[in-house]
């Protein structure tokens, strides 16, 4: 063979051994996904307990694409980082922001960007920014970037009254409506849920966090798996069914500033 | 970027300063609804072995309501469910330290109960045959004979309340477990972590039951039952 | 005749279905010693433990010094005493019983001192003097500091006689006083009654020890299935027992 030809030839196997080593792939059995089903809508539970929300549809069509089924395993947030260490499961798959402390310890792929909201109660005074924060019992998530947030703002000099950091972002919204609290700070999309579900007790009333990458959680020695997740929400993003997956269940598109 | 921290050093500068502020607060959580829950179960007890219905069926009621249903659900009723049912508002660490004395109250009445009854009969007759009142029959000659019965099962009942303080996690109070939780789930290292947690508990009901031992012995010396 | 210090009108009490006393009609007269014997189930023990409302009759009347016991008559309606004053009538009437009843958690000397001081609302050290006197009076003046628990059961039930005496009641009820004690400390405490009775003391005693009774009674009642069968001094109870019940009762212990 010629020098142009074998360079070709070597192309086509370069390449052809790219993709199929993408498409060997396979995924040793049901790709697990770790969710903190107390966050609607991107992970929650139906009534007789199977597995919902937008975090739950990317993760299917995800595992569709790695030729396999999604399994869910159902995680406190405390612990969900440490059940991925030990292998309980494969990935977490339930609106994890990323930060540098976490890469730290584990592996992302940002498939979506998503800001915080203040959330208060309909007829009390609403918080719009973090200066009417001062004098507020705040009820976040604990171990999230919502408290955190909330914790620099009060070391930042903020007079914070309190912060209540709850096991599940449910409780959050339990405390609120029970006046333990004045304030939720939360992701988006959980904001309008919960706001659009009770209508009469809670508003969203202002921007907490500008939008921050959110990511899949993959164990660092799991390299293939990050490459195979990759290529795979690549696609999903290039055909539109993740644009699908958000329409249903978003009217806005999410990471958008308020208005 | 830190270096992993060798198994003191770790436990030393990141998990035991903390779980101390946690063990506090596990320890007020202990003591304060152990009093309070030893003197309601004490007057619940006495309406309990009353012969007026008018005592001893809303006793029955309180006693029956509240080991019946677990204290979990108690804890959350009064943080969650109160406020926009009565006005009410308590904090975490009010909200716990009432939900503990209800309940450990209710296990005390029966505790104290139990003992008043099996004094033998005979000794209230004798007390009554001389003269004496109800109430000088039970404070002089009853009560004082149930002490030493009632230290064992009074320290049982005290090291689960040590260790149902738990449950008030749940309400956002920064307890040992609360503080484990959060140590855990911030730095990946749950043999520290949980270790020394455990070690926490420990010492509560350790000190707990040297405490019981420590009585046990004084009332032994005193003589008589 | 004078007014008897004890009496029964009618007494009757019962227990769900279970009549136990029918009808007693009993007196004690101050200064009587009075017997009581009959087969296990007859009520002695009922009728004792009426004379002091530790049981309350269904029917019929408990008198002391003439006076109605743990009942009250207003406007020709039988109402229950109050407490305080039921408390006060049973001072008048010291009871010993079977099994001693002492408390375990006093010493000897407290055991006899509680009620002075309570009851009687004596000074301490008046009603610890009293205490050592009449424990004295019973033969255990070297016991005044010890527990029930280190006692023999003949000591501890003179305690108790002691701890009756102390009131200064007006008659002592002895509810089978030896029946719980082993044989050689009988004596003892038979010995301590007999005192008392000698002394003067009204006292009216459930036993099956016959030849106390035969000793120290002035009389003896025989009761059976809740009735008083026969009574009379002890020689004539004993030698000449008129009714069936009782010669079939006597028969084993000839």
């Amino acid at each position: 063979m010629g020098k142009i030809q074998s360079l070709l030839v070597a192309l086509v196997v370069i390449l052809s051994f790219h993709s199929t080593s993408v498409l060997a792939y396979k995924h040793p059995g049901n790709l697990k996904i770790a969710i903190d089903t107390t966050y609607p809508p991107m992970e929650f539970e139906t009534a007789d307990g199977k597995a919902q929300g937008f975090d739950v549809d990317v993760a299917r069509e995800l595992a569709k694409r790695l030729g396999t089924n999604a399994e869910f395993i159902v995680m406190g947030w405390d612990g969900i980082l440490a059940g991925l260490q030990s292998g309980r499961y494969d990935v977490i798959i339930s609106s994890m922001n990323i930060t540098n402390d976490r890469k730290k310890q584990v592996n992302f792929v940002e498939y979506v960007k998503m800001g915080q909201v203040f959330v208060a109660r309909k007829n009390s005074a609403p918080i719009k920014s973090e200066n009417d924060l001062v004098g507020k019992v705040v009820a976040v998530q604990a171990d999230t970037t919502s408290f955190e947030a909330v914790d620099n703002l009060k070391k930042k000099g903020i007079a914070i009254k309190d912060i209540k950091a709850f096991k599940g972002a449910t409780d959050t919204f339990s405390a609120l409506k029970a006046f333990q609290a004045d304030v939720v700070v939360v992701d988006e999309p959980v904001g309008y849920y919960y706001v659009a579900k009770d209508p009469k007790s809670f508003a969203v009333t202002g921007v907490a966090l500008n939008p921050e990458p959110v990511g899949v959680a993959i164990r660092k020695k799991d390299q293939q798996l990050k490459s195979a997740i990759e290529i795979a929400l690549k696609s999903m993003q290039k055909d539109g069914s993740f644009d699908k997956i958000s329409r249903n269940w978003f009217n806005t598109k999410l990471g958008q500033k308020f208005k | 970027m830190e270096e992993q921290l060798g198994f003191w050093a770790f436990s030393i500068q990141n998990v035991i300063p903390r779980l101390g502020q946690g063990l506090v607060i596990t320890l007020e959580l202990t003591f304060l609804s152990a009093f309070l829950g030893l003197f309601l179960g004490v007057l619940l007890a006495l309406c309990r072995i009353s012969s007026k219905k008018i005592f001893s069926l809303p006793a029955l009621v309180y006693v029956t309501t509240f080991r019946g249903t677990p204290l979990l659900l108690q804890i959350l009723f009064i943080y969650f469910a109160l406020p926009p049912l009565i006005q009410i508002r308590l904090d975490s660490f009010p909200s716990g330290v009432l939900a503990l004395s209800l309940n450990c109250a209710a296990y005390f009445a029966e505790i104290f109960r139990a003992a008043i009854e099996s004094i033998p009969k005979g000794q209230m007759e004798a007390a009554r045959a001389l003269g004496l009142s109800y109430v000088q029959s039970m404070r002089k000659v009853i009560i004082p004979q149930t002490y030493r019965r009632l230290i064992p099962p009074i320290v049982n009942e005290l090291a689960a309340l040590s260790k149902d303080t738990s449950l008030v996690s749940v309400i956002a109070l920064s307890e040992l477990l609360y503080v484990t939780q959060r140590i855990g789930a911030k730095y990946l290292r749950p043999w520290e972590t949980y270790l020394w947690a455990a070690v926490g508990y420990l010492l509560v009901v350790l000190a707990l039951t040297t405490l019981a031992s420590h009585f046990e012995r004084q009332l032994k010396k005193r003589g008589g039952v | 005749m004078d007014t008897p210090l004890i009496e029964t009108k009618n007494l009757s009490k019962s227990f769900a279905d279970l009549q136990v006393l029918d009808s007693i009609n009993f007196s004690v007269q101050k200064g009587e010693v009075v017997v009581i014997i009959g087969p296990s189930g007859s009520g002695k023990s009922t009728l004792l433990r009426c004379l002091n409302f530790l049981e309350a009759p269904s029917n019929g009347d408990v008198l002391l010094e003439g006076a109605l016991v743990g009942m009250t008559l207003k406007n020709e309606v039988r109402q229950h005493l109050p407490e305080k004053i039921l408390n006060q009538q049973r001072q008048k009437l010291g009871m010993v019983f079977q099994h001693f009843h002492l408390f375990p958690h006093l010493t000897a000397k407290h055991n006899v001192s509680l009620a002075l001081q309570l009851v009687k609302k004596m000074p301490t050290a008046q009603a610890y003097q009293l205490a050592e006197k009449f424990l004295d009076q019973v033969g255990l003046s070297d016991k005044l500091e010890h527990y029930p628990q280190n006692l023999s059961g003949g000591q501890q039930q003179r305690v108790a006689i002691a701890r009756a005496l102390a009131m200064d009641p007006l008659a002592i009820l002895f509810d089978e006083p030896t029946s719980a004690l082993d044989p050689e400390l009988v004596g003892e405490v038979l010995v301590v009654m007999r005192n008392l009775a000698q002394a003067g003391m009204t006292m009216v005693i459930v036993t099956h020890e016959m030849g106390f009774a035969k000793e120290v009674a002035h009389r003896v009642v025989f009761m059976d299935e809740g009735k008083i069968i026969e009574q009379g001094p002890p020689e004539s109870l004993f030698n000449h027992p008129q009714s069936e019940r009782l010669k079939s009762f006597l028969r084993p212990l000839s």
